[in-house]
């Protein structure tokens, strides 16, 4: 029983995609599945315009995960090593973007700080803001594990330094949570269509925003192209979430 | 010895908050500061002379207008109903791999597919609304009736379905891990069937991780965007209404008015959530 | 009764044996590897049989294999005379003490115990009566209705015996009932959980991996290793002529040598060591080879050169020493073998010792002429 809506949740997922990869290779949708025959025209047809916008995307989504190792890292050591009542209220502050909706924080943000938007900046942080709980939520749990910090106290107790200690025992032992934190980040400011919607530079949008544009503008088989080019790209990234999941210590009680 | 190793960092070092002190500027500038600045903008703080002062006013005609309130109705049932759904279909979905998890056969491609979605924008989950029951959708071929769908409550709320199933998958599926083999097993050979075991040992003490995570996943459902937009020429949530605000004619106070309900629902769906989870928690397990 | 098919033994058939709990040629495979390798046991009504072996031996599968928890490849499982062995484990009557005790967190003690009562629709009179009668065997009266997490791990471990027991099985399975408690309440626990087994009058199985658990719980003790039953018996026979060498270290920490009868002296070591048969007791084995069993007391220790040297003392190398309070446990090298011997703690040992039987205290198994 189980394993039959299993089966039939795995087919809800798969069916779409699998329709809109007919659809991409169809030379006329309309006519029914492959209707007028198989082609890889339209992929042809999408990719051009597409590269730069995906390249766009790939660049924004890597800034993201720099500056969210780069303050998220700190933070996330902050809050699992030094526990206290301004720690939890760091957590509701940083989750703030979790409670409100992206579209609303997308109005708050262009309100605010209209300036920022052409240069692209006010994008990067507001998808820093949007991405920060899912590395606070991946790293601390990890940092703050006992059998880590008793391993830290055994190096330092070796005469190893701050920095070395965090190169040879504290970042390997959190890999997998640092593996989860970076592809999470990473899939989610590449897909990110909310909170741009407002602050996305117009002359220069982000992978999500040439999709929604072909929705509205573009014939059903060229956006599937475009669809497909994109899940393509997000596919590796969801792979190795799924991985570092499989590789994270199982607690079997 | 861990702890007074790091005291002692703090005194012969800089302070260890000072670590956090970048995240957390660009946390109040860019999350907390701009969410304020919202909520100034919709009672009329903002900057004259746009706006006037203190005033109730976008809210009376937010409240006052039919179609905010008939977006606000559809928004709440449609990301209702889907979270109700994808609960009851997630439960034994995640029963049944957290079994597979145990006896060690767990399918990395089935943990792969449920996860999948949760890496497409709302846009994508959209448009294949569209593939399959759009105006020429494939499913339309087969009967009529499925031509248009898309754009209907009913298209709309299998589409949000599809946008909630990682996000309840994902937390549920932690919360079934940690659940005792050994628990429905001693009910079983007490003497329990299979449906009673679930009734009173495996629902019970799933009930609290159900409702938390359906509070915090009602709350991202009422707040997506990109699904709806996509789909914009059907039924009509709150969310579209927030960026016509702006879109058409910048009206930011308005618009700032809309996010703020938005955002109210959405904070509402969570803690209600933690809050009742936290609740059945007790009642259940104290 | 030696290895594994006692049944086939006494030529009896399984369906025979129309009460208590019958395994027989019992097989589990996970996947590839066979956990439980042609098993039988039996246990009677009001019996404890105690399941021992190392971590990994398939003691506990075999304990959920009689619960119906996982299938079984081959053999059968009967049960007061039922075949059960592809029952629903629902439907066997099988009361289960589980490892960590599976206490329903959410419930009573009280509701814990009617778990069982309720799912067979017995009707509320009797349940309550039940319910109370487990109550007082098991010493919870007093706390009826704590939530289990205001229980310590003793009685914990009475509420799943009660709520086992309050189902009338035909027969009740303990895995590892004692493992979760620590160690300084387990002698205690041990004697408690002993005169409540007493009460009951249905076969139990208790999977243990402590000695001293199976040796005081058990009537008699099936002893595992890798999946095959290497010794079913009671406790004295396990003791005092022990199937193998492992058997022998496993249960009593004894040195088992094989030995060849050659007149008045028994040979051991291939011909090293030489043992006056009068300094030795002579019992008879059932498991068909002469062999030389040697416990904690039943060596004396000499300087080399103070030793005779008529062969009855084992000149070895002393590779290491351990003192382990109540003995001294001496890895010894002589010719190829290798043996742990146990000795007096206060005994001196040098380099190389002589080793010497203690008169009277080895003991010669010689199979029946």
């Amino acid at each position: 029983m189980s394993r039959l809506i299993t089966r039939l949740t795995c087919l809800f997922v798969l069916v779409p995609i699998i329709a809109t990869l007919v659809a991409a290779t169809s030379v006329d949708f309309s006519q029914g599945p492959w209707g007028g025959g198989l082609t890889l025209d339209w992929f042809a047809y999408a990719w051009p315009p597409m590269a730069p916008v995906i390249g766009r995307s790939l660049a924004v989504a890597a800034l993201v995960v720099a500056l969210n190792l780069a303050v998220g890292g700190p933070l996330a050591w902050w809050v699992a090593r030094h526990p206290s009542p301004l720690t939890r209220l760091t957590g509701y502050l940083v989750n703030v973007p979790l409670a409100v909706p992206g579209i609303a924080l997308s109005v708050a943000l262009v309100g605010t700080y209209p300036m920022l938007r052409p240069s692209g900046l006010l994008l990067v942080l507001g998808h820093l803001v949007f991405t920060l709980p899912f590395t606070l939520a991946a790293l601390v749990p990890a940092l703050a594990d006992d059998e880590l910090r008793t391993n830290e106290s055994v190096a330092r107790s070796l005469g190893a330094g701050g920095a070395r200690v965090l190169r040879t025992i504290t970042v390997p032992a959190c890999l997998v949570a640092l593996t989860q934190a970076v592809t999470m980040v990473f899939a989610l400011s590449f897909g990110e269509f909310n909170i741009s919607f407002f602050i996305n530079p117009p002359a220069t949008p982000t992978a999500p925003f040439a999709l929604f544009d072909s929705y509205s503008t573009q014939r059903l088989e060229p956006a599937s192209a475009q669809s497909m080019i994109f899940i393509a790209f997000v596919a590796p990234v969801l792979t190795a979430i799924v991985l570092a999941r499989r590789r994270s210590p199982r607690r079997t009680p | 010895m861990a702890v007074r190793a790091s005291a002692r960092d703090r005194v012969a070092f800089a302070p260890a908050w000072l670590a956090a002190l970048p995240a957390l500027v660009l946390v109040c500038l860019f999350s907390v500061y701009p969410v304020l600045i919202m909520v100034a903008n919709s009672l009329g703080w903002g900057r004259p002379p746009a706006d006037g002062g203190p005033t109730l006013e976008h809210y009376l005609r937010a409240f006052g207008s039919t179609a905010v309130l008939d977006a606000l109705i559809n928004s709440a049932l449609i990301a209702g109903g889907a979270v109700l759904v994808i609960l009851v279909v997630a439960v034994p979905v995640v029963l049944h791999q957290a079994d597979d998890d145990r006896k060690g056969r767990g399918s990395g491609t089935t943990d792969a597919l449920l996860t999948l979605p949760i890496a497409l924008p709302g846009i994508i989950i959209g448009f294949f609304a569209i593939v399959l029951t759009g105006r020429t959708g494939l499913f339309g071929l087969a009967w009529d009736g499925f031509s248009g769908l898309a754009y209907t409550f009913s298209g709309l709320l299998i589409a949000y379905m599809y946008f909630c199933l990682p996000r309840i998958l994902g937390p549920l599926r932690g919360a079934a891990a940690t659940l005792d083999s050994a628990l429905t097993e001693s009910a079983r050979t007490l003497g329990a069937s299979r449906a009673r075991v679930f009734a009173t040992v495996t629902l019970p003490l799933l009930l609290p991780a159900i409702i938390e995570t359906g509070g915090t996943a009602l709350a991202v459902a009422l707040g997506g965007y990109g699904t709806v937009a996509t789909l914009s020429e059907g039924v009509r949530l709150l969310p579209l209404n927030v960026a016509n605000e702006l879109t058409t004619g910048y009206r930011l106070a308005a618009s700032s008015t809309l996010a703020v309900v938005l955002a109210a629902m959405a904070v509402l769906a969570l803690v209600l959530g933690r809050a009742l989870s936290a609740l059945v928690r007790r009642a259940v397990a104290s | 009764m030696t290895t594994s098919a006692p049944a086939a033994l006494l030529g009896e058939e399984p369906i025979a044996r129309a009460d208590g709990l019958s395994v027989d040629d019992l097989t589990v495979r996970y996947g590839q590897t066979t956990a439980v390798d042609r098993v039988s046991l039996d246990v009677a009504p009001a019996e404890t049989v105690a399941v021992i072996g190392p971590s990994g031996c398939g003691k506990s599968t075999t304990l959920r294999a009689v619960a119906g928890l996982v299938g079984a490849a081959t053999g059968t499982i009967t049960l007061t005379g039922r075949n059960v062995t592809t029952s629903d484990p629902a439907r066997r009557d099988i009361g289960l003490v589980p490892q960590n005790y599976a206490v329903f967190p959410h419930m009573s003690v009280a509701a814990n115990i009617a778990y069982g009562l309720r799912a067979r629709g017995v009707d509320t009179t009797a349940r309550r009566q039940r319910v109370r009668d487990m109550l007082e065997l098991t010493h919870l009266s007093d706390l009826a209705d704590r939530r289990p997490d205001q229980l310590s791990g003793g009685q914990r471990q009475r509420v799943a015996l009660a709520r086992a027991l309050a189902i009338r099985p035909d027969a009740l399975l303990l895995d590892e009932p004692l493992a979760a408690l620590d160690p300084q309440l387990r002698g205690g626990l041990r004697r408690e959980l002993s005169s409540m087994l007493a009460a009951t009058d249905c076969a139990t199985l208790i999977v243990t991996h402590d000695q001293r658990e199976a040796l005081s719980l058990g009537s008699r003790i099936a002893l595992m290793r890798e999946g095959r039953l290497v010794q079913f018996d009671t406790p004295r026979r396990l003791w005092d002529d022990p199937a193998d060498a492992f058997v022998a270290d496993f249960l009593s920490g004894a040195v088992l040598l094989e030995a060849e009868r050659d007149h008045d002296h028994a040979v051991a070591l291939d011909g090293l060591w030489r043992v006056p048969v009068r300094d030795l007791q002579v019992r008879p084995t059932a498991h068909g080879a002469t062999r030389l069993l040697l416990r904690y007391d039943s060596l004396t220790v000499t300087e080399p050169h103070d030793a005779p040297d008529d062969g009855s003392a084992l000149i070895a190398q002393v590779d290491h020493t351990e003192f382990t309070g109540e003995s001294l446990h001496l890895t010894v090298r002589a010719g190829d073998h290798t043996l742990g011997v146990r000795v007096a703690p206060d005994t001196r040992v040098g380099r190389s010792v002589a080793l010497t039987v203690a008169p009277g205290r080895a003991t010669l198994l010689l199979p029946p002429a």
